[in-house]
């Protein structure tokens, strides 16, 4: 037997070319060797190296340790920057444990059977920077719902400057009441001026003629001429007087024009506070837009932000690649299978939510390298307790040709704190610490989304208004949502994933609105009703004070005219007693006696009395 | 450089006055027609090469024959796909070709690939026959060329290199 293998052997060595397989037999050694012991530092390097490239910011791993006996693979501290946030993680973790199946090795496949990942967080803080030294900058692009946000705030901010601005309107300087009685103030002194003026003016004349008169008698026959024309200018000063007292009986009618005048300028003030109380109307989808569109927006931007980077992880359908040049090749299996699959990986990790520690666990399913080949799609499922219990599922099926993937979110309890909708310094909503529910089921096929995200919670809701700066509407706003005492929202979305159109239905947005417009309504009409009757008062004793003002005028002027008209009278006596017909030729001053009015008998009483 | 522009002529005139007996260079070409049939790019194929420069045969025979047998394997592609698919196709092998498949390093060797399999099925098939008309040319040619190449100066350099080389005296 011994003889027989030694025979064997001898045979071997005549066969065999030892001088080329001793040398390859070594080379073999040496890479097995090197796989042995080289393969760890070789896997650590590639994972940080793909990951960077991928990632576009730092990989970094604590300790890597594979055993190709036992089937499995361990990585520690692993933690992966976020490209956008330098000093943040986007995912860190304290191990991950890889059970694979060493025969799919032989296979051409990488089967992870089983696995665990623990100490999983998201969204970590780092204490250096993970920013690559030549990364290219990633230019945020805008958010799909930036648009649906900013008209929909700029609908509402302008209904409500509108408001505001109605509020702040000066009303007293366009109202036409208190504009005509200060006119009507201005114009009267004037008036009064004027015919005292002329009052004096006539008297100074009267005297003038007087003395000229007197001088002018001394010497008859040869002042005549001198005596002809005083006469005249005697005559021009008496129908000047005639003119003037004219004008002063005149002075009530005067005044009961103005009174008409004012009435007309009363009407025309109710009817332009009418029109102010007149407000455009704000589409309550459009408020609940502006007051829930930005809360929306972070969460879907936030959400936007997740998904686009799972799909850079998650491949996609391949196209199938080309044939192969030389033959095809023929499967064996029921189906080919993708090349690399982990078919369960626990998950364990923590994060916080609004402060409060919120520790998860959970599974992914079914990854596979090319899903259309795997006879399952990727299931991930988080259930999070602490904080909030909520459970995550997500299915991303990339299986057909339209990938299709669907996130349903179940979270019947959570404690939300306060919060602010909409814009704090003009029109917002504070909602107070409160018990929540929220349910997510959003599905994405191909390049549409579509689903429903609904919020429920219980709190006590009012509205600020900071513009007004008034503390009886703020009561009055305050009131007007005192009443509700839970915040539903319902946000819809449909459309092109890149550019879904959003949807929201909410109970805030038609009771702001309502309540806003109603606290505004009342107030205008309160403030233009006081303004309306302070207006009118005012303009009453305005006016009656300008009849009085008159009626002392009256009397005053026309005791000035009756003195005038006395001394005229007095010059026209004087010119006929002196003046014989001797003369020839000359006029006969013929001058009637002016007929002064009894003083205070001309004032209209009822006229002057409302 | 000199050795490395000299080395095809030094295969050559191996092949043809090598102190190989027919039966390795019969060998050596009917391995190298294998070889050169396979597409590369399979265990298969790296197996066979290998076993081309691992075992007591003329490599300068056998590389010949893979050399131009590549070319006639491209050339016969067509039928070996029709070959090999009725072979892969066959029920009754399809377990055989299953097991193997599924083996440590199945898919490395290729056997599911149509071509591969054909050209195997052309290979092995004409193995024997190659085997057989190359000892009887090699024991024909052999003598009576070497006797009448070693006439030339050239030829006996070229030996000379080869031999040198063989003792590690081309660089």
């Amino acid at each position: 037997m011994k003889l027989t293998g030694l025979r064997q052997i001898a045979r071997l060595r005549g066969v065999l070319r030892w001088r080329y397989v001793a040398p390859r037999a070594a080379i073999v050694v040496a890479v097995v060797l090197v796989v042995r012991f080289g393969l760890d530092p070789l896997l650590r390097w590639a994972i940080v190296t793909t990951g960077q490239a991928a990632l576009g910011a730092k990989v970094e791993l604590g300790e890597l340790r594979t055993s190709l006996k036992g089937g499995e693979l361990v990585v520690t501290n692993l933690a992966a920057a976020n490209p956008q946030k330098p000093l943040r993680n986007l995912i860190e973790a304290d191990e991950f444990r890889f059970q694979f199946d060493v025969k799919q090795l032989f296979r051409k496949r990488l089967v992870i059977r089983d696995g665990g990942i623990s100490g999983l967080s998201f969204d970590s803080p780092r204490t250096t920077s993970g920013a690559l030294p030549d990364a290219p900058t990633d230019q945020a692009s805008p958010s799909p719902l930036e648009p649906v946000v900013a008209v929909a705030e700029e609908k509402a901010l302008a209904w409500f400057d509108d408001l505001a601005g109605r509020m702040q309107h000066d009303l007293l300087g366009s109202l036409a009441t208190p504009r005509l009685v200060d006119e009507l103030e201005t114009r009267w002194p004037q008036q009064y001026d004027a015919l005292k003026a002329r009052a004096e003016g006539l008297r100074h004349k009267s005297k003038q003629i007087e003395a000229a008169f007197r001088e002018a008698k001394k010497n008859p026959l040869r002042n005549l001429a001198q005596i002809d024309q005083l006469r005249k200018e005697l005559a021009a000063a008496e129908a000047e007087l005639r003119t003037a007292v004219a004008e002063i009986q005149a002075l009530p009618s005067q005044a009961k024009a103005d009174r008409l005048a004012v009435d007309a300028a009363r009407k025309q003030d109710e009817q332009f506070l009418r029109e102010q109380l007149k407000f455009g109307n704000v589409d309550a989808e459009e408020l609940n837009r502006y007051l829930l569109g930005e809360a929306a927006h972070g969460y879907l931007t936030q959400t936007a932000y997740w998904i686009e980077q799972a799909q850079k992880f998650i491949p996609k359908k391949k196209i199938a690649p080309p044939a192969r040049a030389r033959g095809t090749n023929v499967l064996f299996m029921a189906r080919k299978q993708p090349a690399c699959l982990i078919e369960r990986v626990r998950l364990d990790g923590h994060a916080r939510f609004d402060g409060q520690p919120l520790a998860f666990t959970g599974e992914l399913t079914d990854a596979a390298s090319e899903p259309e080949l795997h006879d399952r799609p990727l299931r991930l499922r988080l259930a999070g307790s602490g904080a909030l219990d909520a459970t995550i599922v997500a299915i991303l099926d990339r299986r057909g040709d339209i990938p299709h993937d669907w996130v349903r979110i179940d979270v019947p309890k959570l404690m939300l704190s306060d919060r602010t909708l909409g814009n704090a310094s003009k029109l917002a909503v504070t909602v107070s610490p409160g018990e929540a529910s929220l349910q997510a089921d959003v599905r994405v096929d191909g390049e549409s989304i579509s689903g429903v995200i609904s919020l429920r919670q219980s709190s006590k809701l009012a509205a600020a208004t900071p513009m007004l700066r008034d503390d009886r509407i703020a009561q009055v706003l305050h009131e007007s949502l005192a009443g509700v005492d839970r915040l539903e929202a319902t946000v819809h979305l449909s459309g092109a994933l890149k550019r879904p159109s959003v949807r929201i239905e909410s109970n805030v947005g038609p009771q702001l609105a309502g309540g806003v417009k109603g606290a505004v309504a009342k107030y205008l009409a309160d403030r233009q009703e006081r303004l309306l009757a302070k207006v009118q008062d005012k303009a009453v004793q305005q006016l009656a004070k300008l009849e009085a003002k008159r009626r002392e005028a009256e009397k005053e002027l026309l005791a000035k005219l009756g003195q005038d008209q006395k001394l005229i009278s007095q010059i026209a006596a004087l010119l006929q007693g002196q003046l014989p017909v001797t003369t020839g030729g000359l006029p006969q001053v013929s001058m009637p006696p002016v007929s002064v009015p009894q003083l205070g008998k001309l004032i209209p009483k009822d006229k002057l009395t409302r | 450089m000199l050795n490395f522009l000299l080395r095809p002529l030094r295969f050559l005139a191996q092949s043809l006055i090598g102190n190989d007996s027919p039966r390795q260079t019969a060998w050596a070409v009917a391995l190298g027609m294998l070889a050169g049939l396979l597409p590369k790019g399979s265990l298969l194929a790296l197996l066979l090469a290998t076993s081309l420069f691992a075992l007591q045969v003329n490599r300068a025979a056998g590389l010949l024959a893979m050399g131009l047998f590549s070319f006639a394997g491209a050339a016969l592609d067509g039928f070996a796909h029709r070959l090999g698919s009725m072979m892969l196709t066959w029920p009754s092998a399809q377990p055989a070709f299953a097991w193997i498949y599924d083996q440590p390093l199945g898919p490395f060797w290729g056997l599911t690939n149509t071509v591969v399999v054909g050209q195997l099925l052309v290979g092995l098939y004409l193995f024997y026959p190659v085997y057989r008309l190359s000892l009887a040319a090699a024991a024909y040619l052999q003598p009576r060329l070497r006797d009448r190449l070693m006439k030339y100066r050239v030829i006996r350099w070229l030996k000379g290199a080869e031999v040198g080389a063989q003792w590690g005296l081309e660089s």
